[in-house]
């Protein structure tokens, strides 16, 4: 579904990502972890389509050249990222922009306009499910909501716009327990045979409550190791350092 | 210089309006009309605005229907009264039962009845003002009786300009809002198709405790040229609650003069300024806080678009022997394109001691980061622009109590579409 072949990202001539590999299958979800600043919030900008990198390498998505395709055209083809920092929107409704959103993803697929009855009937199920308050569908887009608030609000357009391939950036940093456990049973809820996750955590945390069927460390600039879930924990235990042998441990 | 605007009808006029007509035009004979080296006038294009209004008058009878006065300027509950090239259409006009506490009528230039002091003692300080008080037609007057509550007006003033001539128009609109009444007020300045300058003034007294929400829409055609001029008395404890939307013309210049006259009145205005690709509009807005503990807030926003300029000046001043005076005023401009141009000038005179003033005055472009946000959402470019530059305005609409006028003003705004996307 998803191939990433020798990826390199600079920015004014400053290498972050150097020869990235990866390859994504439908209905897996792979989690990337990885230290402060290794470049893992510019592999998602690149994917989504953010202006100002000098990119070189392929991505596949579906059938698409995905780096030669704007923004807006990566949506329509199915490619939702949630923002690590999502950007506010003075003035413009929460509930208009989703579905300004909506048909236009829709109407790029061929697609008629969504009903509104319908529309307005799903966008409060799922605000339902995400514990979010009825007023956050007229208030404008992440204008004055709390760090949990604005990560919420990403997770309820990923799941009004059902993108096949969702890249989640951090989506758990910021989050109390509770708030942890209503964002992962929304991504779990969309999780199905046909859609891929791209899961970038700091926390194992989120990988308990969404279990990744493989794991990477992006380190220097590419994939320097992958592993199945445990290697979440291990992570976890001895950091992101070359891990030290048994023996070495115990001594 | 007198312009050819200007031509004193030789109908039987009673004295009270002959005497403001003849007044005007001994001024005009007097003074020079402004050029941008008065200080007033720095930021206007003054030589557009001045050719505009040297067109004949608009006096043609236009035919104008119901619909396309609904499409111009909305259609809501409300006492209407619409005015053709400054003719009462009594087809168009229409009565709310709601809101009908409000008079709403056009007096003729032979009607006797004077409907004003403040028209008849209107100082001549602006060459605009008295060409149109030399030249006025009919006036709108709206009067709300003392006491009353849940009145609202909306006076449409249509410039019609007949074939390709173009024309000068000087609509005037009359304002009294009596002790302790309560009324909404829309006034719009709407277009045909055609070259067309409007040269509009509105006189508004507000009485002791009385409050007026009042709605000031320019949404003439395209190209057109408007000059504005609104004067309110605010009395004792008084209160206006105004908007002034300059969305259509292409080169306007709109002065608000507020008094503060009596202690404890208030006025609160806010603008929404929309400059399509070359046009040029400056607005002249002075607060003058006469009484003790008057409050003025000034709020303007203004959208440029490409080779565009938009001005705003914010005046206030504070009279010597006043107390606790409170004066604010904001002004935001967003620039669609790197030849937009917006100058932003608070002007404050302030001769009390126990006063609380600020001014703050933003310049900004489209957020790139805002722009990725909604294209990464699906959404075209120029409609992540376009919603970007609405979120911009809405900031405006939404205090708009009045709901139709809002709806309206919306769509008014996605009209204006086509001019936006013309900006690279
Ligand atoms: N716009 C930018 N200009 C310059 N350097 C940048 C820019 N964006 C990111 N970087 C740098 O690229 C590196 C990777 O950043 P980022 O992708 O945000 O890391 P991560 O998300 O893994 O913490 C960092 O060193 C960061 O400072
Ligand atoms: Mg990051």
């Amino acid at each position: 579904m998803l191939e990433i072949r020798d990826l390199s990202v600079s920015i004014d001539g400053h290498a972050i990502l150097t020869g990235l590999d990866l390859e994504i299958g439908p209905g897996e979800v792979h989690a990337i972890m990885g230290p402060n600043g290794a470049g893992k919030s510019t592999l998602s900008a690149v994917l989504a389509g953010r202006e100002g990198y000098d990119v070189e390498g392929t991505v596949r998505f579906a059938g698409h050249d995905l780096l030669a395709l704007e923004p807006e055209a990566r949506a329509a083809a199915g490619v939702f990222l949630a923002f690590q920092y999502p950007t506010e929107i003075p003035g413009v409704g929460n509930a208009y922009f989703l579905r300004t959103s909506l048909n236009a993803i829709r109407e790029a697929n061929g697609e008629p306009p969504v009903d509104a009855r319908s529309f307005l009937g799903s966008l409060r199920s799922h605000m339902e499910e995400l514990e979010m308050d009825p007023s956050f569908s007229s208030r404008a887009v992440n204008a004055g909501f709390s760090g949990g608030e604005k990560k919420r609000n990403e997770i309820l357009q990923m799941a009004m716009l059902e993108p096949t391939l969702a890249i989640l950036d951090e989506t758990d940093s910021g989050l109390d327990i509770d708030a942890l456990r209503i964002v992962a049973a929304g991504i779990e809820r969309l999780r199905s045979p046909e859609r891929a996750f791209l899961v970038i955590t700091h926390y194992p945390r989120l990988l308990d409550l969404v279990r990744p069927d493989v794991v990477h460390v992006l380190r220097g600039g590419r994939i320097e190791r992958s592993g199945d879930a445990a290697l979440a924990q291990q992570l976890e235990q001895y950091g992101y350092g070359p891990r030290p042998e048994p023996e070495a441990v115990g001594s | 210089m007198i312009p050819a605007a200007v031509a004193p009808s030789a109908a039987v006029e009673p004295s009270w309006r002959s005497d403001v007509r003849a007044d005007a035009v001994r001024w005009l004979a007097d003074h020079r009309p402004p050029t941008t080296r008065d200080e007033l006038w720095r930021y206007s294009d003054v030589d557009a605005l001045l050719e505009a209004m040297a067109a004949d008058p608009a006096d043609d009878q236009v035919d104008v229907d119901a619909p396309t006065i609904a499409r111009l300027a909305g259609d809501g509950p409300a006492n209407r009264l619409v005015l053709v090239n400054g003719r009462p259409i009594a087809d168009l006009a229409s009565r709310d039962g709601d809101t009908d506490v409000v008079e709403v009528l056009s007096l003729r230039p032979s009607d006797h009845r004077c409907p004003a002091d403040s028209y008849r003692d209107l100082r001549h300080d602006d060459w605009f003002l008295a060409t149109n008080r030399a030249a006025a037609h009919d006036l709108a007057m709206i009067k709300a009786p003392a006491g009353s509550a849940l009145g609202a007006a909306h006076v449409v003033h249509v410039t019609a300009p007949a074939g390709h001539r173009p024309v000068a128009h000087h609509p005037t609109t009359l304002i009294r809002v009596e002790a302790g009444a309560t009324v909404t007020v829309v006034e719009s300045h709407v277009g045909l198709d055609g070259a067309a300058a409007v040269n509009a003034s509105t006189t508004i007294e507000v009485g002791a405790g009385a409050t007026l929400a009042y709605h000031r829409v320019e949404q003439g055609a395209a190209g057109s040229a408007h000059a504005g001029h609104v004067s309110v008395a605010l009395g004792p404890d008084a209160c206006l609650r105004a908007h002034s939307f300059t969305l259509g013309a292409s080169t306007t210049r709109v002065t608000w003069d507020v008094v503060c006259a009596g202690d404890g009145s208030s006025v609160e205005l806010d603008g929404l300024v929309f400059a399509g690709p070359s046009d040029h509009h400056d607005h002249l807005v002075t607060v003058d806080h006469r009484g003790s503990d008057t409050t003025s807030e000034q709020r303007f926003r203004e959208i440029v678009g490409a080779r565009a300029r938009a001005a705003f000046t914010g005046r206030v001043l504070v009279r010597p022997g006043t107390t606790g005076t409170s004066a604010h005023q904001r002004n935001a401009s967003l620039l669609l394109a790197p030849t937009a141009e917006a100058d932003a000038r608070p002007w404050l005179e302030i001769e009390a001691d126990d006063v609380r003033c600020s001014h703050g005055a933003t310049v900004g472009q489209l957020d790139d980061e805002a722009v990725f946000y909604l294209r990464s959402r699906g959404i075209p470019e120029w409609h992540a622009r376009q919603l970007l530059i609405e979120g911009f305005a809405s900031e405006v609409l939404e205090s708009v109590d009045v709901a139709w006028l809002r709806h309206h003003l919306r769509d008014g705004l996605e009209q204006r579409r086509p001019a936006i996307e013309a900006a690279p």
